[in-house]
């Protein structure tokens, strides 16, 4: 049965990928690139996982879903910005048809759902193997990961 | 901090892809020469504000319902419930923008269309 906490959390990151799907962001004044902020909260992330969690196996088991989960949150990204690069370029031929921006939505929202699933499966998974105290431990970091998924998205 | 991370997340500019289009009001008012046209599209163009405006004002009630269920801790089909709302009702403003894009290009000529669209924002 799911903890309390535990849905808050669960929930913190379904709702994160839910705005993600659906955003498009205001611009940012980082002198990093938005993709090398989110490379470093990742990077940060799991250094602090490997302090926080003293158990080797299950310390193991997370850095590969963090992993996982890096990969498949810049794909979401990716398809993020595909999405509405590819409307703009619809939109921009005079001629495009209805039927055009149907397939073209269509197709793409389905890849981003599927996308924003995957990414909250996982972060399931990762809540799953830590503990209350781990997962409050690690909160700063989580935060920092999610604004820099912000960023990447301003900069789409 | 949940809440906080949420709410940070909730006020950023535009969520919805076809919005950009009502943002070009001053370039379809600067580009469309004949007057009758023009204000026609920009008609459209106010439809298009006023019908961004209301799908903003719905996603923002979805969220806070979505706020208020995480803080009493609903259970995981409430809050699911409440995302897929959200997403049909994204889908019904898509389609009404895309009628209303269509709208507009029937004002607009080709060579016009480019000004306005093939610039960036």
């Amino acid at each position: 049965m799911l903890t309390t906490r535990y849905i808050k959390r669960y929930y913190f990151f379904a709702v994160l990928a839910i705005t993600l799907v659906m955003a498009g962001c205001s611009s940012s004044g980082d002198k990093q690139s938005p993709q090398d902020i989110q490379a470093k909260a990742f990077n940060d992330f799991k250094s602090q996982l490997t302090l926080i969690v003293k158990n080797k196996p299950r310390e193991d088991a997370l850095l590969v879903i963090v992993d996982e989960l890096e990969v498949d949150v810049n794909q979401l990204l990716s398809e993020l910005s595909k999405r509405k690069q590819g409307f703009e370029k619809i939109n921009a031929n005079y001629h495009s048809t209805r039927e055009e921006f149907t397939v073209f939505f269509r197709a793409i929202n389905n890849n981003i759902q599927q996308q924003s699933k995957k990414v909250t499966t996982k972060y399931r998974r990762l809540q799953k193997l830590l503990t209350n105290t781990e997962q409050n431990k690690l909160n700063k970091y989580n935060s920092d990961l999610i604004k820099s998924f912000v960023n990447l998205l301003k900069a789409a | 901090m949940l809440i906080a991370i949420y709410l940070y997340l909730s006020g950023g500019g535009s969520f919805a892809i076809l919005d950009f289009i009502e943002e070009k009001q001053d370039l379809v008012a600067a580009v469309v020469m004949d007057d009758a046209r023009k204000k026609s599209s920009l008609v459209i163009i106010k439809k298009m504000t006023s019908r961004a405006k209301e799908f903003h004002k719905q996603r923002g009630a979805s969220k806070k319902q979505a706020k208020k269920l995480i803080e009493k801790n609903a259970d995981v089909d409430a809050i699911d419930n409440v995302i897929s709302t959200n997403f049909e009702q994204y889908k019904q403003y898509n389609t009404v923008m895309l009628d209303l894009r269509f709208e507009l290009k029937e004002h607009v000529t080709e060579k016009e269309w480019q000004k306005i669209f093939l610039t960036s924002k």
